[in-house]
């Protein structure tokens, strides 16, 4: 099976500098994609909460890495995956927060899919649409 | 403690651990606290806190003022 390129890629150093980089880049992608701005806001902060998983608990302190940000623009949606080379998932029942970042990213995506994949990490594939659906409800 | 959001242009989940952390200890000291989030506050933020529902944890006034005095003379159970 081929591999779809990405139409945009970016790596980071996992650090929590990197996160305005990766929100900047996003919003760019959106805006030039034509999502409105309240679209824009979700997935720029969808971004946000995935990257910011990477950086506080895919890397031992100190260890470094990186977090890998592919992003596959469709007519209607937006795909984004955010990749790191870390630990992978695993509980973390003394961390801090809420645990709100997950669930969060659940609501402003219209497909989440979290993996861990052979090769090490966790991968996280968010799609999103990126214009309201115009069908009555 | 009143926390004013109206000039506010991001919050994330992390911020949001922030603010209910704040709660959790005004509560604990019975000290007053409560957001300010008004009309014209960045619809990302309000959107953020109805996501979560945190929207009816905290005690959310339109205006500093209005949180002055609604906050006034409560204790930490607003």
């Amino acid at each position: 099976m081929t591999t779809p390129v990405a139409d945009v890629s970016l790596v980071v150093p996992a650090v929590p500098d990197s996160i305005a980089v990766i929100r900047q880049t996003v919003s760019g992608i959106c805006e030039a994609l034509g999502a409105d701005s309240r679209t824009v806001g979700d997935i720029k902060l969808a971004a946000t909460e995935a990257c910011t998983n990477a950086v506080l608990h895919a890397y031992a302190s100190g260890q470094g890495g990186t977090i890998e940000i592919d992003a596959y623009a469709g007519h209607d949606e937006l795909r984004l995956l955010v990749r790191d080379r870390g630990v992978g998932m695993t509980p973390a029942p003394m961390a801090e927060g809420l645990g709100l970042g997950l669930p969060l990213i659940a609501a402003l995506t219209t497909t989440l899919t979290i993996t861990e994949p052979d090769d090490g990490g966790t991968e996280v594939s968010m799609t999103f649409a990126l214009r309201e659906t115009t069908s009555a409800s | 403690m009143i926390i004013d959001l109206d000039q506010t242009t991001f919050v994330d989940s992390s911020i949001l651990g922030v603010l209910v952390g704040g709660l959790r200890r005004a509560r604990e000291r019975d000290v007053p606290f409560g957001l300010v989030l008004g009309d014209q506050a960045h619809p990302a933020i309000r959107r953020i806190f109805e996501l979560t529902g945190l929207h009816d944890v905290f005690p959310i006034f339109p205006t500093l003022a209005q949180a002055r005095a609604g906050l006034a003379g409560r204790g930490g159970a607003a």
